[in-house]
């Protein structure tokens, strides 16, 4: 029957919830807390919070080659490998063989996955940025897509029970563009950061620089969990976090889920569709097969949760088919796969810095500069040829060796110097938002079915006119900041990328006010199947430029407690 | 130290010494990727880019098992093929001017010859080289046969080499641990501080 956690298996559960990453761990934590029998279902393998964090204390010469991936890693992981970071040897167990998770790109399409118990909230970066109405009402006023269904009110509630919760540590603006959260003590910026945020409030009007916000703990406040203590900045967060300092499902919402008593927790669960009554018209259950046996399973429950990320929570409503819904659940408005979005990167702009030979740093800050959104936002921020706005992010660090070669190109001088910290560079690099466009999908192809069965997934995305030309400016953008702050031999940067590369890939189960155009209503149900959530990226209607893990949490916290309120009144 | 593996080096106690008839001292080891020839050759360049001074060489540190065991791991099949190509330019030229057939028996003399000039270029023909360099390697992705001028050879060779030799010297554990300023756990965040007080000036280990 496979493993199960927590709790012995039942034959009901007022709840489930398809898998345990950002938004997972809220769901199960929220519906648990709300007295709900709830079975948690990962395909992942089981993890346990530090234990098995097997990397997480080793240093550069524990691992062969320095840490930088073989060929034959590079074979099993060529995909994921696209990142150019993520399957070094610290982490490259966190993210999916790919030839064990194939798909299909009719267009490039960078696909990064972390499948295991805790998902991608055990890699994420961290960075967490509320919405503001400016990006609630974007689609409305420029009639594009369709509009949100919520606005900033609905949700700023959520966000702040979201943040007491688990702590983001950041710096107050009051900007329109980007709401403040509760914050617990920002993280420094070093020298060369204070220049560049002193020169661009400076030389450029609407422009701030700050330090990133994100979700680590800083400062005296105690954050529930397991054992969650202060970040110690090593910046191996990647590796998963033996102090529990950065927010994941492992260190702070699973944990409380389980300690409900609520919690039945089935990794190696692949669940691939969602069972349907037509003559209540509700969802009754899931079928999954085991990752590792392969033996199907079926589990009922009066609510269901699909929180497995974007393109797999789409894809189980897609593969969800029925008399009623042949086209998938919930699916009469054919949006189901479409309108893909992510955020674009690999843009911007580096260059050296002369000064400060005197001044260093002490810790590895797991965090960088923030530059919010400066176009679009009316009067002369205005663009003419795109719409919508981007963020950086970046800092600066000493480590180029490079500038004293010429004088010191082999032998005793050059091993003097490189044993010196090196001079200054700074960096930044732009997230821009994507639009939502129809025809920019995914389906799903059952002439190439995976190891277990299921059809694969096919991309056919990519990058347009909104985009590109935004990517212009962001370019030059950085180009003008870091000269007006005194970095010399500023050096652009437009790296050839596809959608997937900023591992924020979301929409393809929209939310709308109205079911003929959208798959999802405001409170995150299926418009015709009302006791099905979806509370991942799927949900979204556009992308804004702000990293959006904070986002899915707390609608996902907010959508439970919808539920757990229906289940009550008996309407699910 | 670092790496346990395969690799037949001995500790200095072991070391079988094998004069050879112009008195240097050989170390018996086989590399996985490079000749043997190559591997001795290798060996003696990355002490002439970082040599002993009161602190370890890099050989002493394991340099070149770690560059030995990067172009047979982690380099692709282009970069092997190119990395190969360019060292055996830059032997040749050590070996015609120096008039020594063998390459493993080229001195440090012999290969600092070369590898001086290879390495002391302007910033403007650097850029020139990278240019070829990059257009050599278009062609080759490209089925295609290019050349690439000796002596920008050499150059790439020398470049890459030490770029591996410094990684290599900063990534083992001894320069990790002992010789730059080690801390895994700073447990605070210090974003400008002085630079002799918080390393006497030294560069943080782990970056």
């Amino acid at each position: 029957m496979g493993k199960f956690y927590y709790n012995q298996v039942q034959d009901s559960y007022d709840a489930i919830v398809v898998g345990t990453g950002i938004s997972g761990g809220w769901a199960a934590k929220e519906l648990c807390e709300k007295g709900l029998k709830t079975l948690v279902l990962e395909r992942g393998r089981m993890v346990k919070h530090i234990e098995d964090y097997e990397t997480a204390n080793m240093d550069d010469w524990d691992f062969p080659n320095g840490g930088q991936p073989t060929q034959e890693d590079l074979a099993k992981q060529e995909k994921q490998s696209r990142t150019g970071y993520t399957t070094n040897a610290a982490s490259k167990m966190w993210f999916v063989n790919d030839l064990e998770h194939p798909y299909n790109e009719k267009q490039r399409f960078d696909w990064m996955r972390g499948y295991h118990v805790g998902g991608r909230s055990l890699q994420w970066g961290r960075q967490s940025y509320r919405w503001s109405d400016i990006d609630f009402t974007a689609n409305r006023n420029e009639g594009i897509a369709v509009d949100w269904p919520v606005r900033y009110k609905d949700i700023a509630p959520w966000y702040e029970k979201v943040e007491t919760y688990i702590g983001i540590s950041g710096e107050a603006l009051n900007l329109p563009q980007l709401p403040d959260s509760i914050f617990t003590p920002q993280m420094d910026l070093n020298c060369v950061e204070e220049v560049f945020k002193q020169k661009v409030a400076e030389g450029f009007d609407g422009r701030t620089v700050t330090i990133g916000r994100v979700a680590h703990i800083t400062g005296d406040k105690k954050f529930e969990g397991n054992g969650r203590q202060p970040c110690q900045y090593r910046n191996r967060c990647i590796r998963g976090c033996p102090f529990g300092a950065y927010f994941s499902s492992l260190s702070s919402t699973l944990p409380a889920a389980e300690a409900t008593g609520n919690m039945t927790l089935r990794p190696d669960s692949i669940v691939h569709e969602v069972l349907y009554d037509p003559d209540t018209k509700r969802a009754t259950g899931v079928k999954v097969i085991d990752r590792v046996t392969k033996e199907t399973h079926e589990f009922k429950a009066k609510v269901i949760f699909l929180c497995a990320s974007s393109i797999a929570s789409t894809a189980i409503l897609m593969q969800s088919k029925s008399d009623r819904f042949p086209n998938g659940m919930g699916n009469d408005s054919d949006q189901l796969g479409r309108n893909v979005m992510d955020h674009q990167l690999g843009v911007g702009a580096s260059g050296k810095f002369d000064g400060f030979k005197d001044k260093y740093y002490k810790g590895r800050r797991p965090n960088g500069v923030y530059v919010p959104r400066f176009r679009n936002l009316g009067g002369a921020s205005d663009m003419p040829d795109y719409k919508r706005g981007f963020g950086y992010q970046g800092g600066a660090s000493r480590g180029n060796w490079e500038e004293l070669v010429a004088e010191t190109s082999y032998g005793k001088d050059l091993k003097e110097a490189i044993l010196k910290p090196g001079e200054w560079t700074m960096g930044i690099q732009g997230f821009g938002e994507v639009l939502p466009y129809e025809e920019n999908r995914f389906t799903l192809d059952y002439e190439k079915l995976d190891g277990w069965g299921l059809p694969t997934v096919t991309f056919d995305a990519g990058f347009k006119e909104n985009e590109l030309n935004m990517r212009k400016d962001m370019m030059q953008s950085a180009v003008d900041m870091l000269e007006k702050s005194g970095v010399r031999d500023v050096e652009p940067y437009d790296k050839e990328t596809a959608l997937g590369l900023g591992i924020h890939e979301m929409g393809t189960a929209r939310m709308g006010r109205d079911r003929r155009t959208s798959v999802l209503n405001g409170n995150n149900q299926l418009h015709d199947v009302p006791n099905v959530y979806v509370t991942d990226g799927a949900f979204m209607t556009s992308a804004n430029c702000v990293n959006p893990s904070l986002t899915y949490m707390a609608f996902t916290a907010r959508a439970a407690e919808h539920a757990a309120n229906e289940l009550k009144k008996g309407n699910v | 130290m670092g790496l346990a593996l395969g690799y037949t080096v001995a500790t200095p106690t072991l070391i079988s010494i094998m004069q050879s008839c112009k008195n240097e001292t050989v170390l018996e080891w086989t590399p996985d990727f490079f000749t043997q020839d190559e591997g001795a050759a290798l060996i003696k360049l990355v002490d002439i880019i970082i040599p002993k001074t009161d602190i370890p060489s890099a050989s002493e540190t394991q340099v070149h098992l770690f560059i030995d065991r990067f172009a047979n791991e982690v380099m692709d099949e282009k970069q092997q093929k190119f990395w190969k190509m360019s060292f055996a330019r830059f032997l040749e030229k050590a070996q015609t001017d120096s008039g020594e057939d063998k390459a493993g028996n080229l001195t440090a003399e012999n290969l600092e010859a070369v590898l001086g000039p290879a390495l002391k270029v302007t910033k403007e023909d650097q850029t020139k080289n990278f240019k070829a360099i990059q257009q050599y390697n278009e062609a080759i992705a490209e089925d295609e046969k290019p050349l690439l001028d000796d002596g920008i050879s050499r150059f790439a060779f020398a470049n890459n080499l030490r770029g591996l030799t410094i990684m290599g010297y900063k990534t083992s554990e001894f320069v990790g641990e002992e010789v730059l300023e080690y801390l895994p756990v700073p447990g605070v965040y210090i974003g400008c501080g002085d630079l002799q007080e918080l390393t006497g000036g030294k560069a943080w280990s782990i970056s």
